[in-house]
């Protein structure tokens, strides 16, 4: 593929219709399109951010790029796209991909979100406007040193973009971790005879065998009534929740109503509430921005 | 605004036994959960942290609360009652604790001209509350807007709420409200008939029961609403406040469904211990909450 300039490219990488309809095909492969209606919320926070772009085009840096499906989108909403992932197979495949797109294949490096020495190559790159990060914080081991590194890979007044499980979520799905939610997080220190009625009675409520465990290590899942609380103590500023991944009702009817459940889950994408989104959203992203003077 | 006379006959009724809701005496003894006797000692603590010296309470009842307010705190505490048998009891409990009963006066909360001439003979206060008021009131801006009336700028803003969150806990037919008709609301009707028919099989459907009097003005009989804490806080900012923040009481620590077949003495003792908790989880644990907030 020949060289293409940066415009001639952010063209090609615009939606096209197709691909717009394609998210409501009920039989397109891949599933649910909640990272569409994440990237919309954060495409849309970064054009209310207004970068001041003299120095050229913003910077967009994504942790944990993986296959590097978010590399067009971001491209062509004029940013100049950098990324990482400590997955050297994702790294090869990312890279291919910026050449696909005629883009530098050596803006994607391997590199470890909880090691800052394998960020320090990005140094030498100046500072970004903004960091993403989707579907990294719930495999993190260390959550405070990862956030602690995103903030460094910013500018001053840059924003992050980190995605996370919703805790809440499990207050609508009657299953496994309804049980665990509300037996630990909500009553975890409650104890004798009390926890004994109430873990009684969850388990003839709820279907605790469902979604089994993972064979591996189980996911994080955080709670957006106190995420702020995190983000502030790793140094960020002016923290804002995005919900996404709407459920139209409890995700085993996912597969029974097919059609209808996606189409009603995509239309609650838009809904205004400013609150449901807490409890039918499995996702939601945190925006925070780091101070412009630390 | 409006409050119905029925809520106004309820008050009345209930006004002899008012007091014991929050005598220490009767924490352990009362069968019904004491809630309101930990309402108030967080209150008279969210006072004493913002350095309030003047108190107005809307729907004060019989005025055990500004009792207690006046006694911890030692400040001028005023308020109004529609209630004119609450307000009768709460002169002579103002006068047999050497306060001027003057402080209580009978005003209907929902009459405007009646509020404005109370605001304009006793000016503006550093704190505003109303306690166990807004479930019975109609229309919330004009409520809110109200108490704002009697509050200084930098002053500080309670009100309490039944909350509707709690449904979120309780398993039961209030659950089943909470899902349907707000969360999903929007979701058509086949999709809504299929979680009703698996929120049936897990939820106690038929309970809570309707807390009612012989006289057909019961709790649960006369207008008491529920509120969102989301959408109620979005209304008081509307309204020019903001540094909003939630203090919740009335802990469950279990389904209230089981709080029979558990030792009541274990259950209480639960109960009360959460009640010391400041966390997020009193959104789901309790069953009412109070918006703490500054006017701007």
């Amino acid at each position: 593929m020949s060289k293409k300039t940066d415009d001639e490219s952010r063209t090609e990488f615009s939606m096209t219709h197709d691909e717009y309809q394609h998210l409501w095909d009920a039989d397109s492969e891949g599933g649910y399109p909640a990272n569409h209606f994440a990237f919309r919320q954060v495409i849309s926070s970064l054009r209310e951010a207004q970068i001041d772009r003299k120095s050229g085009a913003p910077r967009l840096l994504e942790v944990g790029i993986g296959h590097g499906n978010a590399i067009s989108i971001f491209s062509s909403a004029g940013y100049d796209v950098w990324g990482f992932d400590n997955d050297p197979t994702m790294v090869a495949k990312s890279q291919g991909k910026f050449q696909d797109l005629g883009l530098p294949a050596s803006r994607v490096k391997w590199g470890d979100v909880e090691d800052s020495l394998s960020l320090s190559k990005f140094d030498t790159e100046g500072g970004f406007d903004s960091v993403l990060a989707m579907g990294v914080l719930p495999h993190v081991t260390h959550e405070r040193v990862a956030l602690d590194n995103m903030r460094q890979l910013l500018n001053p007044g840059g924003t992050v973009f980190v995605e996370c499980r919703n805790k809440l979520f499990s207050l609508v799905t009657f299953n496994r971790f309804t049980y665990e939610f509300i037996m630990d997080d909500l009553l975890g220190d409650v104890l004798g005879p009390v926890r004994d009625a109430a873990d009684e009675f969850l388990k003839s409520r709820l279907d605790t065998d469902i979604p089994a465990r993972p064979a591996g290590h189980e996911p994080k899942y955080h709670n957006p009534l106190t995420i702020d609380q995190t983000f502030l103590d790793a140094g960020f500023t002016n923290i804002q929740i995005m919900p996404f991944h709407y459920h139209a009702a409890m995700p085993r009817f996912e597969k029974p109503l097919a059609e209808a459940f996606r189409a009603e889950s995509i239309a609650l994408e838009n809904e205004p509430s400013g609150w449901r989104g807490l409890f039918l959203c499995s996702a939601f992203v945190v925006q925070a921005q780091r101070p412009v003077t630390e | 605004m409006k409050m119905s006379g029925n809520v106004k006959i309820h008050y009345d009724g209930s006004a002899p036994t008012y007091h014991e809701q929050y005598d220490p005496e009767l924490v352990w003894k009362n069968a019904e959960y004491p809630a309101n006797f930990f309402r108030i000692q967080k209150v008279i603590e969210i006072l004493r942290s913002k350095g309030a010296q003047s108190v107005y309470e809307f729907g004060a009842g019989e005025a055990s609360p500004m009792v207690r307010i006046h006694e911890e705190l030692g400040i001028r505490v005023e308020g109004n009652d529609l209630s004119p048998e609450m307000v009768r009891l709460g002169k002579e409990n103002l006068t047999a604790h050497n306060i001027d009963p003057g402080w209580l006066e009978e005003v209907d909360v929902t009459d405007l001209d009646a509020l404005a001439a109370e605001r304009d003979r006793l000016g503006e206060f550093d704190a505003v509350i109303a306690l166990g008021v807004i479930p019975h009131v109609e229309d919330d801006m004009a409520f809110v807007e109200a108490m704002s009336m009697f509050l200084k700028p930098g002053g500080t803003l309670i009100l309490q709420f039944r909350n509707s969150m709690f449904s979120m806990l309780t398993f039961n037919r209030l659950t089943k409200e909470l899902i349907l008709e707000e969360l999903l609301v929007d979701v058509p009707s086949d999709i809504q008939e299929v979680v009703a028919q698996d929120l049936n099989a897990r939820l106690a459907v038929d309970k809570p029961p309707k807390r009612t009097r012989s006289d057909g003005h019961g709790y649960d009989e006369i207008l008491s609403k529920f509120h969102n804490p989301f959408e109620l806080s979005e209304l008081v900012k509307s309204l020019g406040f903001h540094d909003l923040g939630y203090r919740w009481y009335n802990f469950h620590p279990a389904y209230p469904m089981l709080a029979g077949s558990i030792d009541s003495k274990k259950y209480r003792e639960a109960q009360i211990a959460l009640e010391a908790d400041v966390s997020w989880r009193g959104m789901f644990l309790c069953s009412a909450g109070m918006i703490i907030a500054t006017k701007s």
